[in-house]
């Protein structure tokens, strides 16, 4: 109790001296400002950014192995041809296959998607038809808003149901309600049954998901998969000036389900390994969110190793500029030191005086930088709205590490003081 | 003006056997002080004389248990001191001493009654009774409407108060005055020794160190120092 009351005299004795110094506590401080400030926002806005980026990788789901057909590179150079049938990716084969071998795991969404055009009497636009299935919303962030979804009916009667997202929507139906109208698939007529929202992050979902398709704004339409496959079969064929080249796809996408997180990866390489050995062209992608995230995660612990060493270095600078200041202090004050010993201070007396002084400086350049670096990120949520996340710990650590510089840099002039005697230090002029 | 309160069987605040003090300069071994041998009786007033580079200096050091001597014995309240540890001899110095320096070594930071309470403030007193002390001690040496001021706003006689003021803080053994008067005009100089001689005649054991003879002739008794030895040593 009588040693903490002493250390608040001394605390506000040592207070006193540095604002009797304005101007040479505040720039012995901006090291530390500057320090504690730079890690404590850079940690906020880098958390912000790994953040968005891991939100967006989740929202393909952890325990998901997505697998993609994808054009083999080859077949580019035989796009001269008038006529060129190339049929490549995942086929129906492949995912009994994966069934057959892993009857734990759930295979979902084998999504079928055709590159077309939808009309209606007034409007033509390129859209992209996803022949699906009834369950296909139970995995992704989409909500219907309108009407149903496609359903097992849908599904069993090849029905010429469609649902249309809803920018689609209000692109063929600007002024009408769309549900129960008619929409053009090709010369084919379908009934729209519901609106779905594409959900907040489906725009950038989809950039993930297929790198071919950003920038433009991309509408989308869903009908059953047994309707896609019965109305447009496997192969697709395009025409183009002087050529035509037909392409055939079974399934364009599937999405396997893991048990767990830790099943992902070994899984992933078995299926990679069933699929490889049928497949002759590299004619699929997998994307693991999961390998994703861990990239992600690995990625932004080198970002905070390196933020560790600039704040080392940051902190090191301000220390010393501490350092130095409390050495000019004591020389200054040698008069005083001998004085106080004079009168009764111990050499721990002193060195606690000094000591406090050096880490009150440091502890205040800490609240300062605290300050400042908290309020940085606000400002670059408001300018440039990205996300920051300002960690709570980042400032916990910032606090103790100003702190520990104060000690470190401070206990040398400290003791330097305290070893002076008493009657040097009295005749020091 | 003399005043003999203490009876001569009681232990003397200070006793000193043999004491010497050797400072090795280069090659060549200085003897400061050779062997002197004094007592201070209580509420004694005594000055110690002598010119520069006679050791009156180093005998105030190790008087005021600043400095260590090379060999003797010192008794302070009958409790020998010559072999004390640094923070022992700090203890001894904030529990037994009060300082007075020529050039007063007030901490210019602090205002008067901070200045004031600096010792207490090492014998861990309470702040409000330590506040109460020092205001009570403004007061006596006449200084009570400037309590609050700097070091840096007041006179050198003014300075010189606080430094009083300061050494009595402690309700101390003895007090040391190192030349008080040595910055001071004469007429602000004969104040201050108005309030030693005070101070003395109230009880206070005093050592007062000068080498100025007028000065000097304040005291009950004056001890003249030459070369390290003392040579004459005079009661009134």
């Amino acid at each position: 109790m009588l040693y903490f009351q002493k250390l608040k005299r001394v605390g506000k004795l040592g207070m006193r001296s540095l604002i009797e110094h304005k101007l040479r506590s505040l720039l012995t401080t901006l090291g530390i400002i500057f320090g504690v400030g730079s890690v404590i926002a850079m940690l906020a806005i880098g958390e912000g950014a790994s953040y968005a980026a891991r939100e967006q990788i989740r929202k393909m789901g952890s325990t998901n192995i997505i697998i993609r057909s994808r054009k083999p590179e080859e077949s580019t150079s035989a796009t001269n041809n008038t006529q060129h049938l190339s049929a490549y990716g995942i086929t129906y084969e492949d995912i009994m296959r994966i069934r057959k071998l892993f009857p734990d795991v759930r295979i979902h969404v084998p999504a079928r998607e055709i590159n077309t055009q939808l009309m209606n009497q007034a409007t033509r636009i390129p859209a992209i038809v996803v022949g699906t299935i009834p369950w296909h919303l139970n995995n992704s962030q989409e909500k219907v808003l309108y009407g149903r979804f496609i359903d097992e009916y849908d599904m069993d009667s090849y029905a010429n149901s469609i649902v249309l997202c809803d920018n689609t929507a209000k692109r063929l139906f600007p002024l009408e309600y769309p549900v129960g109208r008619n929409v053009y698939v090709g010369s084919q007529a379908y009934v729209v049954v519901g609106i779905i929202s594409s959900g907040d992050g489906s725009e950038e979902n989809s950039d993930v998901l297929n790198s071919a398709e950003h920038e433009k704004e991309v509408y989308r339409a869903y009908i059953s998969l047994s309707a896609a496959r019965k109305r447009f079969g496997d192969t697709i064929i395009k025409r183009e000036t002087g050529s035509m080249s037909m392409e055939k796809v079974e399934i364009h996408q599937l999405t396997v389900t893991a048990l767990n997180d830790e099943q992902v990866m070994p899984l992933a390489v078995a299926i990679r390994q069933s699929l490889v050995a049928f497949h002759k062209q590299a004619d699929f992608e997998m994307t693991i969110p999961l390998e994703l995230l861990n990239q992600a995660e690995a990625t932004k612990r080198i970002f905070n190793i390196v933020l560790g060493c600039i704040a080392a270095i940051s902190l090191l600078v301000g220390g010393i500029g501490i350092m130095n200041i409390m050495l000019a202090s004591v020389t200054e004050r040698t008069r005083e030191i001998g004085t106080r010993r004079a009168l009764g201070a111990t050499r721990q007396n002193i060195i606690m005086q000094f000591l406090v002084e050096a880490v009150l400086l440091s502890v205040v350049g800490g609240f300062i930088g605290v300050g400042l670096g908290v309020s940085v990120p606000k400002v670059v949520t408001l300018v440039a709205g990205l996300t920051t996340i300002i960690q709570p710990y980042s400032i916990l650590m910032a606090f103790c590490i100003s702190m520990a510089t104060g000690i470190i840099f401070g206990i040398y002039p400290a003791i330097r003081a305290a070893s002076l005697s008493p009657i040097e230090a009295l005749r020091h002029e | 003006m003399s005043q003999q309160n203490a009876t001569p069987k009681e232990e003397p605040v200070i006793r000193i056997c043999d004491l010497k003090k050797e400072f090795v300069v280069g090659d060549t071994v200085v003897h400061a002080l050779k062997g002197l041998n004094f007592e201070l009786e209580k509420g004694g007033y005594m000055s110690i004389m002598g010119t520069s580079g006679s050791g009156k200096s180093t005998l105030l050091n190790i008087l005021g248990c600043l400095d260590t001597m090379t060999s003797g014995e010192y008794f302070l309240d009958g409790i020998n001191v010559a072999r004390m540890n640094d923070n022992e001899l700090s203890a001894i110095r904030g529990r037994k001493f009060g300082f007075i320096f020529q050039s007063f070594n007030l901490i210019p930071q602090l205002s008067v009654l901070e200045n004031i309470e600096v010792p207490l403030f090492y014998q861990d007193w309470d702040e409000k009774d330590s506040r109460a002390k020092s205001t009570r001690l403004a007061e006596m040496v006449g200084l009570s409407h400037r309590v609050q001021h700097r070091p840096s706003e007041l006179s050198g006689g003014q300075r010189q108060r606080v430094a009083i003021a300061r050494a009595l803080s402690n309700d101390p053994s003895v007090i040391f005055a190192d030349e008080p008067t040595g910055n001071l005009d004469q007429e602000t100089g004969r104040e201050i020794m108005q309030i030693l001689d005070d101070l003395a005649k109230q009880g206070r054991s005093i050592i007062l160190v000068t080498h100025e003879r007028a000065i000097a002739e304040h005291a009950n008794r004056m001890i003249r120092l030459v070369d390290g030895q003392i040579v004459s040593d005079e009661r009134k």
